[in-house]
């Protein structure tokens, strides 16, 4: 059926039927000023489920501006009623996927609704990649079940508070664990990568010491980073992954912190930068030396054959040969 | 399978037309009179196992292969008959499950083929010392009895000055080995855990004492023996567990008959963790101090590792100061603090394992 163009009071749409509500949780403020000064520009959409009464389709942060601005009636593009709902969803879901950047609260939430409408298959090959969603193997499950949380917790992924990568790996994380999750990435608000180690590395503590996610969370030590009112977000960061690496790698950790303390402890120059072998794995240590001429060199490398002879650099080498 | 929880026999037998007539066939259609066999061109992808399948494919690739090794760590030399793909055994640690491909337990049908390529190969290379395995895409022995395969190899190495056949399996699988005709070219070997290890993580493998009582039989029967500490891990009590099985095996076997024994820390690639995580997700093997290595694996921080080899080292030289004891995939760096020498200043690893095969077995090209 073709769509018809009227003017609809906006009395007559029903605002408590969500039915083809995608929430971005954007800031509408921009919007709102754009409605003011320019008007509607593009009609909004709506459903005539029953005649006079519409459901609202497409343009819901404009119909709110429009009825703060205290606008009775707008031109709508109005589906019949005999229009089958599952049709209407189609068109708006593929509508929306490709009319604009999407965050990722509204891919989810796509990916989630097209779920019905669509095979595993199609999901998988056309709609997930459409949106710029990861379609690896179990990916499906995990969008639908990502596109289901209450809106507290997509408005999280709205926000960019919470990556697409974290986000799927929380797809499979009970309610009040994921909670949790959430709480403390929106006190970091660091970079996808870490937030995927952070979460990755609290999992395997749980699993490891056999405890409860949700326990780990609630650690007198991680909560305190976390609601730090003296600490920045960046601070609490570094507090949060130096805290969490020392519970997963506690061997490795202590040994590392030993070995950097011995480091610290020799007062090396300026000009040079000592190394030992990344995660202390092989045989390669790095000396680096700066010079800025030839007589520099000379006296640089002196100061490293005298530096390898000396206690400081058997107290490094011996933190790092020793086993406990 | 007396002691093996490995009850589910071979219900369907899916065979490629070009391999029915092929010897291991016959052989499975003989021992396996209750499954149902069915003929098929190619054998189809699967995506998932299905229980009690077993896929006898015409093979076309190469079936002799160099053990993959890395630059970075020590790798001994082994070359590897490839005679099938998948174990049923499910260890949660095994790579076999990041093959998705094939999923189900896979032979390869064309066994004439196979045959010929060994005898091809040893030929070509007269002088040197093969030391050959099968158990590196499945286990050797869990469908032997079915299969029949050591009827085959077995009298072939015997017949071989230059090489030797090692067996790995973590089955009890044996009775059929009992009057092959080894002529000493053949050592049987098994893959050895904490028993803690064993019932959590090798959940469908024989017990450590199946397998310990198997290898008595085989001893008995004049084969010598191989034990691979393999994957090692580390857990609270590790000390203690690994104690016991060093203690059973030392008071089940007679050392003189052991060739080797082979110790490796649990490493895997990156791509195994969400994959054991999906497949056992009880398990806890993955949450140790796991570091990425300089080959990209993950595998336990050094100091880890140190303890682990330097305690078995220990025990095992305490048993028989002669004994080939040997890290798999280890750099120089944790020989020397295992050890206290590397394997380059014993002419490299592989030398060390020909000496351990000459000295051990009596066999030399």
């Amino acid at each position: 059926m073709e769509l018809e163009l009227k003017r609809v009071p906006l009395e007559d749409v029903d605002l408590e039927d969500a039915t083809f509500s995608l929430p971005g949780f954007r800031d509408d403020a921009a919007l709102f000023q754009s409605l003011k000064a320019a008007g509607l520009i593009q009609p909004l959409v709506a459903w005539e489920r029953s005649p006079g009464r519409f459901t609202l389709v497409d343009g819901f942060r404009r119909m709110e501006g429009l009825r703060q601005a205290g606008i009775a009636t707008a031109p709508f593009l109005v589906h019949p009623a005999e229009t089958p709902q599952e049709r209407i969803l189609k068109r708006r879901l593929e509508d929306k996927i490709f009319s604009g950047p999407l965050n990722l609260a509204e891919k989810v939430q796509i990916a989630a609704r097209y779920a019905p409408l669509a095979s595993e298959e199609e999901l998988r090959r056309r709609i997930l990649p459409a949106l710029g969603l990861s379609s690896k193997e179990g990916a499906v499950w995990r969008w639908i079940q990502v596109g289901g949380w209450p809106p507290h917790h997509l408005e999280l992924l709205g926000r960019e508070v919470v990556s697409e990568k974290a986000a799927f790996l929380l797809a499979s994380w009970k309610e009040r664990e994921r909670h949790a999750a959430l709480q403390l990435l929106d006190a970091l608000r660091c970079s996808a990568s870490i937030q995927v180690e952070i979460l990755e590395r609290i999992q395997e503590v749980a699993v490891r010491d056999q405890c409860p996610l949700q326990e780990v969370f609630q650690r007198e030590e991680l909560a305190a980073v976390a609601s730090s009112h003296k600490l920045n977000r960046r601070e609490k960061t570094a507090h949060v992954r130096d805290l969490v690496a020392r519970w997963r790698y506690p061997r490795l950790y202590r040994k590392t912190q030993t070995i950097r303390e011995k480091i610290e402890a020799a007062r090396l120059p300026r000009t040079v930068a000592l190394s030992p072998p990344p995660h202390l794995e092989g045989d390669r240590w790095e000396l680096r030396l700066t010079f800025t001429n030839l007589l520099d060199l000379d006296a640089q490398i002196s100061w490293a054959r005298d530096f390898g002879r000396s206690s400081q650099m058997q107290a490094i080498w011996k933190a790092f040969e020793s086993v406990d | 399978m007396t002691g093996n929880k490995l009850k589910a026999p071979i219900r369907t037998v899916l065979v490629e037309k070009a391999v029915r007539r092929s010897p291991l066939v016959q052989r499975l259609r003989k021992r396996l009179p209750h499954a149902r066999f069915q003929e098929v061109e190619t054998v189809p992808a699967a995506s998932a196992r299905v229980a009690g399948l077993l896929e006898v494919e015409h093979f076309k690739g190469r079936f002799w292969r160099n053990c993959p090794g890395t630059r970075v760590y020590d790798c001994c030399g082994y070359q590897i008959i490839h005679f099938g793909t998948q174990c049923t055994i499910d260890c949660t640690y095994c790579i076999l499950q990041a093959y998705f491909n094939q999923p189900n337990l896979r032979l390869f049908g064309n066994t004439d083929d196979l045959l010929r390529e060994v005898e091809e190969r040893l030929d070509q290379d007269p002088d040197r010392l093969h030391r050959v395995g099968t158990g590196e895409f499945t286990d050797s022995l869990l469908l032997d009895p079915w299969t029949g395969l050591s009827q085959d190899l077995v009298p072939l190495f015997a017949r071989r000055p230059n090489a030797v056949l090692e067996l790995k399996t973590k089955t009890d699988h044996v009775d059929q080995l009992q009057d092959l005709p080894h002529g000493g070219h053949t050592l049987i070997s098994w893959s050895l855990n904490a028993q803690e290890v064993t019932r959590r993580e090798e959940s469908r493998a024989a017990s450590l004492r199946a397998r310990l009582e198997a290898a008595q039989k085989c001893a008995r029967w004049g084969y010598y023996l191989g034990f691979h500490f393999d994957p090692m891990i580390h857990y609270p009590g590790w000390r203690q567990g690994y104690r016991k099985t060093l203690d059973a095996l030392m008071d089940a076997v007679d050392p003189s008959r052991v060739v080797w024994i082979s110790l490796g820390a649990f490493r895997f690639m990156p791509e195994l963790k969400p994959i054991i995580a999906h497949n056992h997700p009880r398990t806890r093997i993955t949450t140790g101090e796991f570091i990425r290595g300089l080959d990209g694996k993950l595998r336990y921080f050094r100091d880890i590792r140190i303890q682990l080899y330097s305690m078995m080292v220990e025990a095992l030289k305490g048993w028989d100061r002669n004994l080939c004891v040997y890290l798999c995939m280890e750099g120089p760096w944790i020989w020397r603090k295992v050890f206290g020498f590397e394997p380059a200043d014993k002419g490299g690893l592989p030398k060390m394992l020909d000496d351990a095969v000459r000295t051990r077995m009596g066999v030399m090209p």
